[in-house]
């Protein structure tokens, strides 16, 4: 029963990101504006992260699906999502009325409270994900 | 630590697939170029016609400012005035001499009052975009 | 044995193609100039000059500069060959400054492609503004602000001698941290219910001559409240 829970938890977890991932691959520029909204990094951080994100959530999807590398993949989504509820509670702390940027572009019309849900849901996830006892790699005593 | 370290390895396989994109997007990297489909999803952008004032008067982008280096002191109060903190800033000159809506750009950043993005194709991808609307 | 007449149209042809094949040949001497004006100057000329290396003459057809910025004269519409032609440039500065590329555009009688020449000009920057744009939100405390104004090297012994405000609403003074160096701009709004723009003008005076100095501007602004 667990490791059906984690198995659907891992799935649910890909889908989101590699959604997510190609949805702000295939439009950078709109990206590139929706950090910029957060008031956090100078443009060409901006842009580099822009440029580079997306293909990490769709990397890190990808590899949440392969058995041997899915705790690399699960901990690395981890980190991205505690990164980003940091840079969310940053934004709602300052008062921004600004849209997520979470799926692309920078009128995706979730807000900051709504993606805070979301993130805290995701975090969720990652942690049943890695309720499944199995461990990659590992040789059976 | 260790959960850092694996993490690592991904992070790194990700910079592949990043690097083309990067190459692919070398206009948004140098330039800060974006798109006509990007800009008009932008809401609330602020618009700016590098053109030369004669090419204005004959149609520019609705709402668009003019603001260009050989009248730079005269129209940037207007431009200033209209622009809020935060809000981005899109320029756009002809596809023929595309270079000066970048050196617009590069000066308006200096205000640090918010993002500003150069229209890739310039004013005649607006046009043609307009154009096909109305057929 | 062929016939006369399509002998007659094969040679003709022949040396119709041949001729082509000689067609416009142009060698320019720089498709591309570079200029590095002082702070004083208010344009840059220069010259493109091309050699017709072709047994045939060549006509310029169009000489299109990019902008109204940069005028390009034609100094003989058709060369003959062996001759030497040359198109005479101005870029006028205006306010640019840094590095700034202009393009002129030569089409040659005969070629497909436009010739494409290029002005790379470095205008040197004589004052800099930090930040160039001080501005208040509407209801926030309308606390005095600074602008610092550096006189930079290249201006060519720049002095800061007064400033004014375009908007009384906005008071501006002029503190000298070190002549000839640093100034600083103190910009105090009355108040900040009222959105007010108003544009600062620096005149300077300058002690090495040359030219009339210009005057420089920053800018500060009651932004109106956000809608």
């Amino acid at each position: 029963m667990k490791r059906s829970v984690a198995l659907i938890s891992r799935c649910m977890l890909a889908g989101v990101f590699l959604y997510a991932g190609g949805v702000k691959a295939r439009d950078p520029g709109a990206f590139v504006i929706a950090i910029e909204n957060y008031r956090l990094a100078p443009h060409s951080i901006a842009v580099a992260l822009a440029l580079y994100l997306p293909y990490l959530e769709i990397t890190s999807a990808l590899a949440l699906l392969i058995s041997r590398v899915r705790s690399r993949a699960l901990a690395c989504l981890t980190l991205l999502l505690v990164s980003f509820l940091a840079v969310l509670i940053s934004a709602r702390m300052r008062g921004l009325n600004i849209e997520c940027g979470c799926f692309s572009n920078a009128a995706d019309g979730h807000s900051i409270g709504t993606a805070l849900a979301l993130d805290a849901f995701l975090l969720l996830l990652c942690g049943v994900a890695a309720m499944d006892g199995k461990r990659s790699g590992t040789a059976p005593r | 630590m260790r959960i850092a370290r694996q993490a690592l390895v991904i992070a790194l396989i990700a910079l592949v697939p990043a690097g083309v994109a990067a190459w692919v997007h070398r206009g948004l990297f140098a330039d800060s170029e974006i798109s006509l489909a990007t800009a008009q999803r932008l809401r609330g952008a602020l618009w700016i016609d590098a053109r030369a004032a004669e090419d204005y008067e004959k149609a520019h982008v609705p709402d668009a400012y003019p603001l260009n280096e050989d009248e730079w002191s005269a129209l940037l109060p207007p431009v200033l005035q209209a622009w809020a903190p935060g809000q981005t800033a899109v320029v756009y000159c002809s596809s023929q001499s595309c270079q000066a809506s970048r050196a617009i750009a590069a000066r308006l950043r200096e205000f640090k009052l918010g993002p500003v993005f150069v229209l890739r194709g310039g004013w005649e991808s607006w046009n043609e975009s307009t154009a096909a609307k109305k057929k | 044995m062929l016939c006369p007449a399509r002998f007659c149209l094969a040679l003709t042809l022949g040396l119709g193609f041949a001729a082509s094949l000689l067609g416009a040949e142009i060698k320019w001497e720089e498709t591309s100039l570079e200029f590095h004006p002082k702070a004083t100057d208010l344009e840059v000329t220069g010259e493109f000059r091309f050699k017709n290396t072709g047994k045939t003459p060549v006509s310029i057809e169009s000489v299109t500069p990019e902008c109204g910025c940069t005028t390009a004269v034609l100094e003989k519409p058709t060369v003959a060959p062996g001759a030497i032609g040359s198109i005479k440039t101005a870029f006028t500065l205006g306010q640019r400054k840094g590095r700034q590329e202009k393009h002129i555009r030569v089409q040659i009688a005969g070629e497909t492609e436009e010739t494409v020449l290029t002005l790379v000009t470095f205008i040197p920057e004589q004052v800099r503004f930090t930040p160039d744009f001080v501005y208040w939100q509407a209801g926030e405390p309308s606390e005095p602000k600074t602008i610092t104004m550096t006189i930079l090297p290249e201006s060519g012994g720049l002095r800061a001698t007064g400033v004014s405000s375009s908007n009384s609403h906005l008071k501006v003074t002029l503190e000298t941290v070190n002549a000839g160096k640093e100034y600083r701009l103190v910009v105090q709004p009355k108040d900040t219910s009222t959105d007010a723009m108003a544009v600062l003008n620096v005149t300077t005076t300058r002690s090495q001559g040359g030219a009339e100095p210009k005057s420089f501007q920053a800018y500060a602004q009651v932004k109106p409240p956000a809608h």
